[in-house]
């Protein structure tokens, strides 16, 4: 069973278990409860056997014929390199842990085994996402992770917000697909004949060998309308829609109105993750000498982390700020990618999955704490009534804020070093980035759990099945991120990355790295973030005899309300739509009214429309006139078209 | 002119006639009415077995004087519409047993069967022309027997002007044909046209003016924007079968005259501008005009039927490259199609007769109250929308779409992008129904009806069998139907 041949055992296992509790087992909580968390133990337990015995260079891959047709050929396959386990340890990891923390978080709700199958059924899938080896069953699974999160962000469907945030999650999504697909579509158009018998069609370990014969022997250009670069920005775009970066962003701080075990699960930790996963493996086709994509990812991943970071400082709602962060960080990963770093990409991923799945755990237990409130103006001095979240969450944003030697500080600090290499703007908007995020993080902190009790409830500890889930991850978020240190070598980097070279290793080294700008100036950044929070949200300093943010709110106030408005992101887009309505609605009007029914009905045709009104006084609208009138016009236009 | 070369290969049309006189025979007495679908169904399915036998070596025969030709894409045409029409004449059954004298149903729905088939292998536009009005006049019946229905009377007479309007104009098309080429014959026409053109005699405006002409004569048929107002309004008023039948086999029917028409009889450079064009639009107004209809709490054979008008541009972008890979694409992706929309209306079918309504939100929580038919019905949109979950839709769709890309025509690609686009706004209006059946709790509508527990009903059956073909085209069937399709294409005859 330990072999790697039996990997594909993981994702089935979930798969089972939905099946299971939506026909059989949906009646009785205990069972439904027992057969999702049972599967995606084992397959934890299973993902951990593998990790221990595979240490193959080269990746496994099985390939079994799905479709055949004509030349076309698709396979569905199993994929196992260290990527990959990487990968599934994360999400069966932190699945495993929500779907804990679900029984007590969910235990009130009559959706309870619904919820379960639906749990399992993201799980499948997005294991599924993992192991594939091929593009096309990566869309596969891809769309499914999607339809997943868009059933599980409504599923408290009689909400209104929560049923207006999962539709704006699906059509954000729809327009990154779309990228995605017509990507897909150019690059089987160029690399068609690549792909023989004995090639399994958009293997991702051919990808690359795809990518060049294309370029010799098909005339695909590297820069150009058509060519390497738009298929990498193109495939991209489902990554930008997924991974929510900018400008396509907006769905993510609004999918937080699913249940909070979503938002840790779906919404943090591995489905928003996936888009990155998904460019670490088609890196190749960026990789490609000459082509722009690279710097294109890596912008985008710059802007949306400093952008998302600018907003996360005002939010009030505790879910939503730590949403925005979600996007902040997203976009450290994906800059890291545009970098020419997949592999610290990886390793931020992972040790942002333990803390942010951590956090918004933490979250989710003060939100049943306080209530179901979830707005920290109405929080506060949480810590005395909840000292194991507290504990935890202040954990959790140490580690993201880059307190040295956890988590975070080894994996984002390596991704600015990086920048520091390449592109010194970058550079100083990661640093800058750093900055907001230890000051915002604390902010929350702060405000959620020192001073006085604001609220109106009576807050109080969470059952075990909350709070063990949060120590549980409350490990890995400070110690995992040692093994992509200096001071052990980076045995994870170089596991993921067989040929990963660093400039020097030991703790010497790194004494070294912090006496350079990228080492000093990040650290500097978390402390100057860390007090300034703690002065303004907990010494309460003044400035002209208000409080800082006070005066900052009434003295900057188109900042303030930029930030607090999202810098007005959804509103440009509703205009333009509504603009874009507007004017096809004007003009399909002014087609109706006054082509065809004033000038054509009531003047040319008034005296046949009296017969014909006769006969249809029968039907509703009297429409068909105009009808018959559109279909002669289409015709009339087309004739007139090409004679003139 | 060769009798048994005859009756051999119109051996599935005389099964359909036949089948039409013993259902009128048996539909006048009292005790033998209840037999009538089933006489159907069966009659329709040897038929399209039939079919499938009639192919003589893979060669081109012409009989009846050189009007009807029977070529691998004409036996591949009719098998596949028959097949449907079987499908559906199942699924009437119990629908129809909702309306007084629901047997007379019968024998109408196998003429217009008849004159689709028939449209399979017409090679003269007089037999195009006949075979045109037996399916249309059929289906104005067929939409209009819910005689005590207003709404379904509205719909036929709607269909009737429309449908007189799009005649007259293929018949004007016709009469300029015959006056240049002084024949009706398919392979006459081509031969002279083709001469004329090389001579240079034929004047470039009486060209546009045929092959516009032609184009909305057939696009109406297809249903393809700016001649597709008439279907949402005739899909809305008539009874769901009849529905199901005008937006499938009417539809296949339609392509199979346009493939022969624009294929192999006229063609010149200023038809597949056209054809593209009402490409682009059927899948603008399709797609667009779709979501107003879920915003608007409209009926969901309205949203199908937008549906279906968007499908057509799918379709009509294989068409415009009109090359043999992408009519076998085309036929793939007609042949999944068929399927999915029946499985979809099946469905529907299924729903209204148990509650008697077809609003969207009143399928709100299928799921828990018909898990069956709810799983089957999101498998249909999941694949109407090209999502690559039981894949046969997104397979089908890719193939149509990757061939039209590298068609090597210069404007494809903008048209494959425009489709993409367009599915991707569609996909909003499948998967918001979808969403309504699985995750929202039952309507009152729902909630009113009684629990009788699982029920045998042929509905059901042709809902689950549609289903059960697309998932079998999914997991090992797509080479087999690819190389059906590579085999239809392998001898077209003029």
């Amino acid at each position: 069973m330990t072999n790697v041949e039996n990997a594909w055992l993981i994702a089935l296992y979930p798969l089972l278990s939905a099946v299971l509790i939506m026909f059989f087992t949906h009646k009785s909580r205990k069972i439904s409860m027992g057969i999702s968390i049972a599967a995606v133990a084992i397959g934890f337990i299973h993902s951990l056997l593998l990790f221990f015995n595979f240490h193959g260079h080269e990746a496994y891959e099985a390939n079994f014929n799905w479709i055949k047709a004509g030349d076309f050929h698709l396979e569905i396959g199993l994929l196992v390199d260290q990527l990959g386990i990487g990968m599934l340890l994360t999400v069966t990891l932190v699945s495993l842990l929500v779907q804990i923390y679900t029984h007590g978080y969910m235990d009130e709700d009559k959706g309870y085994t619904r919820f379960y199958s639906y749990l399992s059924l993201f799980t499948f899938s997005m294991l599924g996402l993992v192991i594939s080896t091929n593009l096309f069953q990566m869309y596969f699974f891809w769309e499914l992770v999607g339809v997943c999160s868009f059933l599980l962000i409504g599923f408290w469907w009689h909400k209104p917000s929560a049923a207006h945030a999962c539709k704006k999650a699906f059509v954000t999504n729809r327009v990154g697909d779309a990228g995605f697909l017509i990507g897909l579509i150019m690059l089987y158009a160029f690399t068609k004949d690549f792909w023989s018998v004995d090639i399994a069609t958009m293997s991702f370990t051919k990808i690359q060998e795809a990518i060049n014969f294309a370029i010799a022997n098909n005339g695909l250009e590297v820069v150009g309308l058509v060519s390497v670069t738009t298929i990498g920005i193109l495939i991209f775009m489902g990554a930008m829609a997924k991974s929510a970066q900018f400008p396509l962003h907006i769905w993510l701080p609004d999918a937080m109105e699913g249940p909070t075990p979503i938002s840790a699960l779906i919404h943090a930790a591995t489905m928003v993750a996936a888009g990155v996963y998904l460019m670490v493996r088609v890196f190749p086709i960026c990789e490609i000498t000459g082509s722009g994509a690279l710097s294109f990812i890596a912008w985008i991943g710059g802007i949306t982390a400093i952008f998302a970071a600018t907003i996360a400082l005002t939010q009030n709602d505790i879910k939503k700020a730590l949403a925005y962060s979600t996007c902040s960080q997203l976009g450290y990963m994906i800059m890291s990618v545009g970098l020419g770093a997949p592999y610290i990409a990886m390793f931020h991923l992972i040790t942002h999955a333990m803390f942010k799945a951590m956090l918004f755990l933490g979250s989710g237990s003060v939100i049943l704490g306080c209530h179901h409130e979830q707005d920290m103006r109405e929080m506060g001095g949480l810590r005395k009534y909840m000292p194991i979240t507290a504990i935890t969450f202040l954990i959790g944003t140490l580690s993201i804020s880059g307190m040295p030697f956890f988590s975070g500080f080894w994996s984002k600090d390596m991704i600015i070093a990086k920048a520091y290499e390449v592109s010194p703007a970058l550079f100083w908007i990661g640093t800058i980035t750093a900055l907001l995020t230890a000051f915002y993080m604390f902010r929350i902190y702060f405000k959620t759990f020192e001073g006085e009790y604001r609220g109106h409830a009576h807050p109080h500890e969470q059952p075990l099945a909350v709070t063990a889930p949060l120590m549980v991850l409350a490990i890995p978020s400070v110690i995992l991120g040692l093994w992509g240190s200096p001071l052990m070598d980076y045995p994870l980097l170089k596991y993921f990355n067989h040929h990963f070279h660093a400039h020097g290793t030991g703790l010497s080294f790194f004494i070294h790295e912090l006496t350079q700008p990228m080492g000093y100036l990040p650290f500097l950044a978390f402390v100057f973030g860390n007090l300034g929070a703690y002065l303004i949200y907990v010494k309460g300093i003044t400035m002209q005899d208000k409080a800082v943010n006070v005066y900052v709110k009434e003295k900057f106030v188109p900042l303030y309300e930029g930030s607090v408005n999202k810098w007005y992101i959804d509103e440009a887009y509703e205009f333009v739509i509504s603009l874009c309505m507007s004017f096809f609605r004007i003009t399909w009007k002014f087609f109706e009214r006054v082509v065809i029914e004033g000038i054509v009905i009531n003047g040319l045709a008034w005296r046949g429309s009296e017969f014909v009104g006769e006969v249809l006084k029968l039907t509703q609208s009297g429409k068909v006139q105009s009808y018959i009138l559109i279909m002669f016009l289409g015709l009339i236009v087309s004739v007139l078209i090409f004679m003139v | 002119m060769d009798w048994s070369i005859v009756s051999k290969i119109l051996l599935p049309e005389f099964i359909v006639v036949f089948s039409i006189i013993l259902t009128i025979l048996l539909s006048l007495f009292e005790k033998t009415k209840k037999y009538v679908s089933a006489v159907a169904t069966v009659a329709l399915a040897i038929a399209s077995f039939v079919a499938s036998q009639t192919g003589i070596g893979g060669d081109v025969t012409k009989i009846l004087n050189s009007a009807f030709i029977s070529d691998t894409l004409c036996i591949y045409l009719r098998v596949l519409i028959y097949g449907v029409a079987a499908l559906i004449a199942m699924a009437s059954k119990k629908y129809l047993d909702n309306y007084e004298s629901p047997a007379e149903y019968y024998p109408i729905f196998l003429s217009a069967t008849l004159g689709a088939g028939f449209l399979a292998g017409v090679n003269d536009f007089l037999t195009l022309f006949i075979g045109l009005e037996t399916l249309g006049l059929s289906a104005i019946l067929l939409a209009s027997y819910a005689r005590k229905e207003k709404k379904s009377n509205e719909s036929a007479l709607k269909y009737l002007l429309t449908a007189a309007s799009a005649t007259s104009l293929l018949l004007l098309a016709m009469s300029f044909i015959y006056g240049v080429t002084a024949s009706t014959n398919f392979a006459l026409v081509a031969s002279r046209v083709a001469q004329l053109q090389s001579i240079g005699v034929l004047s470039d405006k009486l060209e546009i003016l045929i092959a516009a002409l032609l184009v909305a004569a057939i696009g109406f048929k297809l249903a393809a924007a700016p001649f597709h107002n008439w279907s949402p309004d005739v899909y809305y008023g008539a009874p769901t079968t009849t529905t199901l039948f005008l937006s499938v086999v009417s539809k296949i029917a339609g392509f199979a005259v346009a493939i022969r028409v624009f294929g192999t009889v006229f063609h010149n450079e200023f038809l597949l501008p056209l054809l593209a064009a009402i490409a682009v639009i059927s899948i603008v107004v399709g797609n667009f005009v779709g979501i107003i209809q879920v915003i608007s709490r409209g009926s969901i054979k309205k949203l199908l039927a937008y549906s279906s008008i968007a499908q057509s541009g799918y379709l009509l972008v294989a068409l415009t490259s009109l090359r043999l890979e992408s009519v076998s694409s085309l036929l793939l992706y007609i042949t999944i199609y068929a399927l999915m929309n029946t499985a979809a209306f099946a469905c529907v079918i299924h729903f209204e007769r148990e509650t008697g309504s077809d609003n969207i939100f009143d399928m709100a929580g299928l799921l828990q109250k018909k898990p069956m038919m709810a799983i089957v019905f999101v498998i249909a949109l999941f694949n109407l929308a090209g999502l690559p979950f039981i894949p046969a839709g997104f397979i089908a769709k890719f193939f149509l779409f990757a061939t039209a890309f590298s068609s090597g025509i210069t404007y494809a690609p903008y048209l494959v992008i425009i489709a993409l686009i367009g599915s991707v706004v569609a996909l909003f209006y499948y998967l918001y129904v979808a969403k309504l059946v699985i995750v929202d709790a039952p309507s009152h509508k729902l909630q009113s009806i009684p629990d009788e527990g699982p029920a045998f009903d042929f509905t059901k059956l042709t809902a689950v069998l549609s289903t059960a073909l697309l998932v079998i085209f999914s997991v090992w069937g797509m080479d087999f139907l690819q190389g059906m399709t590579e085999m239809a294409i392998y001898r077209i005859g003029v």
